[in-house]
């Protein structure tokens, strides 16, 4: 297992340096290249450029570049924000905790009753709420999550006045609980319901293949009770194929958090982003891709090692 | 990760390596529901396409006497804020919309088909290199990369294209591979190789058409992912700029009036939510059909 692991880590070692090599290609791509930030600043002349662009090393051969500007990144000095001057790793962190607080509540709901809707249309294949359930997973698949936000913003904030329209709280009362929960409902909601229309249908898929094994015939015959095989024996072969899916899903909530964060004014590293993009702030962008591409990588080693520890089946020789 | 597609598909080489030849077209359209999807597909395409011909008004002819009017029978959509009728630029938006979810799959499958390809006929340090790189691309925050690389690179439709293809094409190639190398064994492949046919042969009238039909199936979702890509990108202000736009540029002007027009971003969206739905009946329909475990 440990030599897994480690074969699994130096794997990933040529897809960071495939990254890499692209963000550094982005890097350049910039109009204005790394300069940007000095080229329209007043009293700015074609000398004192050119002096910069040597004191920054950018007359220097591309491959010494990209070294430099490998090792700025892994110390983790993605340069200073245009827009604040700040740098710009840490107005990345600053804004994580908010992005972590939308994902992982919903990523826990959404798990859950993705398990509960899986499991239900699996037992009851063919039925009327199996029908039902794979209808709605149909259209949670196919509608863009920026315009059910959009919708259910109008809905629910707007016209019934249910739930706030934006922020994370409410402003000038301190800290509570009750109102950071009320703040969190819809961005949280439209957050899981993709993953919800995506993840049962695999819980579903999973559970129909595992409740036609012989073994759960073999626990029925036995007289176990049904809600017992289906919960303990059947759903436990079926998480096998399911959490690879839900790991990476994790990941690619960054994506969806991105756009409901947008749209619900949430204060978090997806709206920064957008912020970012509109008013070209490159060392931000660059440094939020770079951090998010370093987690999915890891949620992709994450996930082949717990499948192999879990699946006894697969060998790590 | 469209893992959904990949179990099913795999089980399709029959005995005799060929696709199951009759009908395959009557399978498709077995269920009504695909035949009401796709019936809808082509009257949007249709619409887009004549769009000049069916827009009651003129695209940029605003009507300053009914700025943000609710939809009635003069304006079938309502109208925006400077009294544009919504239904000409809903109509005129699919245009973009749609073709841009088309080229972008279209690419997306040209690309990931030939790096597949070559990484499954060729084996070895070429699929090694392919496949990383195929790593890299799975790896990558997709969305943040389009939003970055625009930003970039500055947007236009072709760049959107690009942008979309190029982090769209991996599934594909892992998908033309793994048929590949099912094939290059497969009994039949290992009989005409017996029976003295040339490698070429082999690769383009033996392997390529049997591989081709998952690929088909994967384009055919890979164009619903790409307008809502599109859509999400123009919606953030980073995709389709005026004098273009889309459904989801429409969207983006609506954000501003939701509350007192909603009207300007239920139609447009509701558009994307559509053609979508199509496109994944339309796929897994395909799907079913060529899938010989289901026939």
């Amino acid at each position: 297992m440990p030599l897994f692991i480690i074969r699994r880590v130096l794997q990933a070692i040529p897809v960071i340096f495939g990254i890499s090599l692209l963000l550094f290609f982005m890097m350049h791509a910039i109009p204005g290249g790394p300069l940007a930030m000095y080229e329209h600043q007043p009293g700015m002349t074609k000398e004192l450029l050119a002096q910069l662009k040597a004191n920054f090393g950018l007359n220097e051969p591309l491959w010494v570049q990209y070294w430099k500007w490998l090792g700025g990144a892994v110390t983790g000095n993605f340069g200073y924000s245009y827009t604040y001057g700040v740098p710009a790793l840490h107005m990345v962190l600053q804004r994580l905790p908010a992005t972590l607080e939308l994902m992982v509540s919903s990523y826990i709901i959404a798990v859950i009753i993705s398990f509960v809707i899986g499991v239900v249309s699996a037992t009851k294949q063919y039925s009327f709420t199996d029908y039902t359930l794979t209808i709605f997973s149909y259209f949670g698949i196919a509608m863009p999550t920026f315009w059910v936000g959009l919708m259910v913003l109008v809905i629910f904030a707007a016209d019934l006045h249910w739930f706030p329209a934006g922020g994370m709280s409410s402003s000038g009362i301190g800290f509570s609980l009750t109102d950071r929960i009320w703040h969190a409902v819809l961005p949280v909601s439209i957050l899981a319901i993709y993953q919800i229309a995506h993840e049962s249908r695999y819980v579903r898929s999973s559970m129909v293949d595992s409740l036609g094994e012989d073994y759960v015939r073999t626990a029925r015959a036995k007289g176990l009770k049904n809600g017992k095989v289906v919960w303990k024996h059947a759903l436990r072969n079926a998480l096998l194929p399911v959490t690879t899916v839900m790991i990476m899903d994790g990941a690619y909530l960054f994506g969806g958090a991105l756009i409901t964060e947008s749209i619900f004014s949430w204060p978090g590293m997806g709206r920064l982003f957008a912020q970012a993009i509109s008013t070209d702030d490159y060392p931000v962008i660059m440094c939020e891709i770079s951090l998010l591409s370093v987690i999915i990588i890891l949620a992709n080693i994450l996930s082949d090692v717990l499948y192999a520890y879990m699946d006894p089946r697969v060998r790590y020789d | 990760m469209a893992l959904a597609t990949e179990p099913k598909v795999t089980s399709q080489t029959t005995s005799t390596g060929r696709p199951k030849q009759p009908g395959v077209f009557r399978r498709i359209f077995r269920k009504k529901i695909t035949i009401v999807a796709v019936a809808f597909l082509v009257i949007v395409a249709l619409a887009a396409i004549f769009a000049p011909f069916i827009a009651p008004y003129k695209l940029n002819s605003p009507d300053l006497m009914a700025m943000l009017a609710p939809p009635s029978a003069t304006h079938l959509m309502g109208t925006d804020d400077v009294g544009i009728d919504l239904f000409t630029e809903v109509l005129y938006g699919g245009r973009v919309s749609l073709t841009v979810g088309l080229l972008s799959a279209l690419v997306a499958v040209l690309i990931g088909g030939t790096i597949g390809s070559l990484a499954g006929f060729f084996g070895g340090w070429v699929d090694e290199i392919l496949m990383r790189l195929t790593d890299v691309g799975l790896s990558v925050p997709s969305l943040f990369i389009i939003l970055g690389l625009t930003a970039v690179l500055g947007p236009s439709p072709v760049t959107i294209v690009e942008v979309i293809s190029l982090t769209s094409w991996m599934y594909p190639a892992r998908l033309i591979r793994s048929r590949i190398l099912n094939l290059r064994t497969a009994e039949y492949v290992m009989a005409a190789r017996m029976t003295g046919c040339s490698s070429a042969r082999i690769i383009f009238v033996h392997i390529v058409p049997n591989a081709i039909s998952p690929l088909i199936v994967n384009a055919t979702l890979l164009v619903g992912q790409a307008i809502v890509l599109e859509s999400v990108m123009s919606f953030l202000g980073a995709g389709i700029q005026p004098p273009h736009i889309s459904w989801g540029f429409l969207l983006n002007q609506a954000q501003s009036y939701v509350t007192n027009a909603p009207w300007l971003a239920i139609f447009p969206g509701l558009m994307i939510f559509l053609v979508v739905l199509c496109f994944n009946v339309f796929g897994d329909a395909i799907r079913d059909a060529l899938d010989a475990r289901s026939a």
